[in-house]
């Protein structure tokens, strides 16, 4: 098993190994899974000079940050100054960032190092990350499968050893979704709690970034090096770190809620999802049924809303400003060519959706009746949460599904329904692996009160000790580094 | 739904098959979210007028369309949008 980014970090501090060491080996592997697996849009070989400067700072004494030496990677929707970024779309091509995303400002500060950006589905709209423009991406646990979406790439890069940590984006699912189908650790913090400056929009009123990790500590870790106020974006909040505390405090009297019905589950999911749950009472947690009946509504509601808001945020993709452009005959033929060839079929499916449910016609029917159904289902989670500490779900119904397997558009929506309504209230949200299916990777969800992420990664880290390590792909050598003087 | 006023509005080119493929999707989606109506007891469509909502997300494409009259401006509507949202 490959060191996840608390053991590099410390073994980078204390000189038992140079950051240069353990970078070059990560950009080694990622490499070779990326050949496997296209989970990378660009590697970056300048992260070697990074890495050998840290190795310098700490033989003059430096003190070096928490996450001194760790390789991560970043998802393609979020900016660097002066580095690709397409967001995986034709649209993007050739545009490169004008600044740097406050989550990529404050890994460094913190000493990380970015080695590549991973692939995504396109603009962050899917559950598979097969709508990217540079090719699907395939699951290290079986390369016949899909990853989960849309921060496949990330999750790809991690599960497949290499680097211990990535950034993905959440806007309804898409960093838990690709944990669960890759047995790892995926955390959405509270809506607000990491900035979002950066990172380019997709639906707005849910949006957010958060890591994927090998284990609950390093998310933990991670959430917060990550969290806390920034000026540039006025939806974030101030937090106080204190997660990584959290991690080992148990959860004794812990009130976990459970719907009485889950509806349609792969029976072997369900059996993962029971071992899980039963890991919770054994430590001292309570099993209370909750009724949820608002939650019936959550993906209709999902994708109303977010096809809106993503109609409004990408009319800025127009060839005038950004990257690819189609002359036409005027201005307008310009716009409309430019953009009917540089958005893959699923973004546009979603905008075409967006501006029917937001135009004059159809607004009270769609939107505004969305807005009135997610707002009834954040008071129903508010009051639920007035009960139970969490509620407990699976990440998703099935294990990670067959490359193409899911042609249907309404089919892939599907697989967002456990995820969605946290999103759609803001509330913070993980998926921790629970067991294998069939030699594959079963996630179960758990969310929480606002800004209650330590009390998610207490749970996550019982259902973590209960289940163990799961064996990691075949093909992953990891990265390990060498004790090599820097 | 009329596909080519809707890509219009969208921006998206009305001519380009691939649009034009995409128009069994978006009518099942469409009628797939409909299901929020009965969540919320709202009424039936009021016409079938595609132009954007008064208080629709900005839009800057159909902004430099010019085919959104009555659009408010983004700065107005998008926080407004949070403030439902949360």
């Amino acid at each position: 098993v490959t060191p996840g980014a608390t053991a590099i970090a410390r073994d980078v501090r204390s000189g038992a190994v140079s950051a240069r060491s353990v970078v070059e080996s990560s950009l080694q592997h990622a490499e070779s899974l990326h050949r496997r697996t296209n989970a990378f849009f660009t590697l970056d070989p300048r992260a070697l000079d990074v890495a050998a400067d840290l190795d310098r700072r700490r033989a003059r004494g430096d003190a070096l940050g928490p996450l001194a030496g760790v390789p991560v990677a970043v998802k393609d929707n979020l900016v660097v100054e002066g580095d690709p970024c397409t967001c995986g779309s034709r649209i993007l091509a050739g545009y490169r960032g004008t600044y740097t995303a406050t989550v990529v400002e404050r890994l460094r500060a913190a000493g990380a190092v970015v080695i590549g950006r991973t692939n995504m589905d396109e603009f962050g709209m899917g559950s598979s990350t097969e709508t990217c423009a540079h090719g699907p991406v395939r699951n290290p646990w079986d390369l016949g499968r899909v990853p989960g979406g849309s921060s496949g790439g990330s999750a790809a890069a991690v599960a497949g050893g290499a680097v211990p940590v990535a950034l993905g984006s959440d806007t309804g699912g898409s960093i838990r979704l690709p944990a669960s189908y890759t047995g790892l650790v995926g955390l959405k913090p509270s809506y607000g709690r990491v900035s979002r400056y950066g990172l380019v929009a997709y639906a707005s009123s849910t949006d957010g970034v958060g890591p994927l990790t090998r284990d609950v500590a390093d998310a933990a870790l991670l959430l917060d090096v990550l969290s806390g106020l920034d000026p540039h974006d006025p939806t974030s909040r101030p937090s106080t770190p204190g997660a990584a505390a959290a991690v080992g405090r148990g959860v004794a009297g812990l009130r976990i809620g459970v719907l009485p019905e889950l509806g349609a589950v792969d029976p072997d999911v369900r059996a993962c999802f029971e071992a899980g749950l039963s890991a919770l009472e054994a430590a001292g947690a309570v099993r209370v049924p909750v009724a949820l009946p608002a939650l019936d509504a959550a993906v209709a509601t999902y994708y109303v809303l977010a096809p809106a808001e993503a109609a409004a945020n990408l009319a800025r993709f127009d060839g005038m400003r950004y990257g690819a452009r189609v002359e036409g005959a005027d201005v307008a033929e310009t716009i409309r060519a430019s953009r009917s060839a540089g958005f893959g079929a699923e973004v546009k499916r979603r905008i075409l959706v967006g501006t029917y449910v937001s135009s004059a016609g159809y607004a009270d029917a769609y939107y505004r009746s969305a807005q009135r159904a997610r707002a009834r289902l954040i008071a129903e989670l508010k009051d639920a949460l007035t009960r139970v500490d969490v509620v407990a779900t699976p990440t998703a119904a099935t294990v990670a599904f067959r490359l193409g397997e899911r042609n249907d558009p309404l089919e892939m929506y599907a697989t967002d329904r456990f995820t969605v309504p946290a999103s759609l209230a803001g509330l913070p949200a993980i998926s921790v692996p629970c067991g294998l299916s069939r030699g594959l990777p079963v996630g179960l969800h758990l969310f929480a009160r606002d800004l209650d992420e330590a009390t998610l990664l207490a749970a996550a880290a019982v259902v973590e000790a209960a289940t163990g390590p799961l064996t990691p792909p075949p093909a992953d050598a990891g990265y390990g580094g060498s004790s090599e003087a820097p | 739904v009329d596909l080519v006023a809707l890509a219009r509005l969208a921006a998206l080119s009305p001519d380009d098959p691939a649009t034009r493929g995409l128009e069994a999707d978006v009518e099942r989606i469409l009628a797939f979210v409909a299901s929020v109506q009965a969540a919320t007891g709202s009424d039936e469509p009021e016409r079938p007028d595609v132009r954007l909502a008064e208080d629709a997300p900005a839009s800057a494409a159909t902004d430099a369309l010019a085919v959104a009259p009555g659009r408010k401006d983004g700065f107005v509507a998008l926080p407004r949008l949070f403030q439902d949202a949360t």
